[in-house]
């Protein structure tokens, strides 16, 4: 990869940090510390919730890039236990002019209600990631979160 | 509003300063931020000039952010006490203060020079990081550079891929 296509990735993961921060202020976002994933979301007041963030760029909807990407990811999240929260797949641009898609991933059939499985791939469909619907995403992932310590 | 010294909006700002430094400018990025913010107290950012001719130079950024914007002479009402100035004026590297508006997202950067005399209370914005601004700042850093002598300071410690 070369510098500049690696500062381009570095500059698609901000953009995902700042819409993230937009949609939700009581959210803390660091680096991933698994290469699976870009970022990291926790709740300062709860930090027990918390959340993967994987950032690719738009063009990567339309090519097979992107269903190699979630049949990989698939693959890999059935290994651990830990990848079972869910994640938030953000689709950006290059630029923040050019509008931001997500959707959450789940690997399995218990997550978030408007999750989708990962292991589906033709299936998944991307929303407008504007602050509205991240917010919500987010505000849904908590509440499954919490759901799930109730059951557990 | 959370408050001045509320980490959210700390993180929110250090999130918005990444992204204006990180502005593509003719296809190009100028520079390369890394967060240093929980390493170094006192600094947020180490940011590398990119361009292969530049030698790996840098300069160090402190950021300051607010949600309460503008005075009444459309300077930006952040705050820096004076022991914080000085300790950032000891940097022998190209220090600045950026400081955020949470609400426009605008980033504007002012040198720290040494000696510093008093505390900050606001940020003059007549130096926002536009890209012309960023293009200008990255000139400002390399010519830094250039009229230290660190760059041919004879070193003791020779290494042989250097002799």
């Amino acid at each position: 990869m070369t510098k500049n296509a690696w500062m381009l990735e570095r500059k698609m993961v901000v953009i995902a940090k700042n819409l993230l921060y937009d949609a939700n202020p009581d959210l803390i976002i660091q680096e991933s510390p698994v290469e699976m994933y870009d970022l990291l979301a926790r709740f300062e007041h709860n930090p027990s919730i918390q959340f993967w963030i994987e950032v690719k760029s738009h063009k990567a909807n339309v090519t097979k890039n992107l269903k190699g990407y979630l049949k990989n990811a698939a693959f890999n999240i059935s290994l651990k236990d830990i990848f079972a929260q869910p994640i938030i797949l953000i689709l950006v641009g290059n630029t923040k002019d050019e509008p931001a898609e997500f959707c959450i991933l789940t690997k399995h059939h218990k997550g978030p209600k408007s999750s989708l499985i990962i292991k589906d791939v033709n299936e998944i469909k991307f929303k407008s990631a504007d602050i509205r619907s991240l917010s919500e995403a987010i505000d849904e992932i908590v509440r499954w979160h919490k759901e799930q310590t109730l059951v557990s | 509003m959370p408050g001045r010294n509320n980490p959210k909006v700390g993180k929110k700002g250090e999130a918005i300063a990444e992204d204006i430094i990180l502005t593509e400018i003719n296809g190009e990025f100028l520079f390369d931020p890394a967060f240093v913010g929980s390493t170094f107290p006192g600094i947020d950012f180490y940011v590398q000039l990119t361009p292969s001719d530049s030698k790996s130079l840098f300069f160090l950024a402190q950021v300051k952010s607010t949600y309460s914007l503008y005075d009444t002479k459309n300077n930006l009402k952040i705050k820096c006490t004076l022991k914080k100035l000085k300790e950032l004026a000891k940097n022998p590297a190209p220090t600045y203060i950026l400081g955020v508006d949470l609400i426009g997202k605008k980033v504007y950067a002012r040198f720290i020079k040494s000696p510093v005399r008093k505390s900050l209370n606001f940020l003059p914005t007549n130096f926002e990081l536009t890209p012309k601004n960023l293009t200008l700042l990255h000139k400002e850093v390399v010519n830094y550079w250039k009229n230290t002598k660190t760059l041919t300071h004879k070193k003791k410690f020779k290494s042989i891929t250097y002799d």
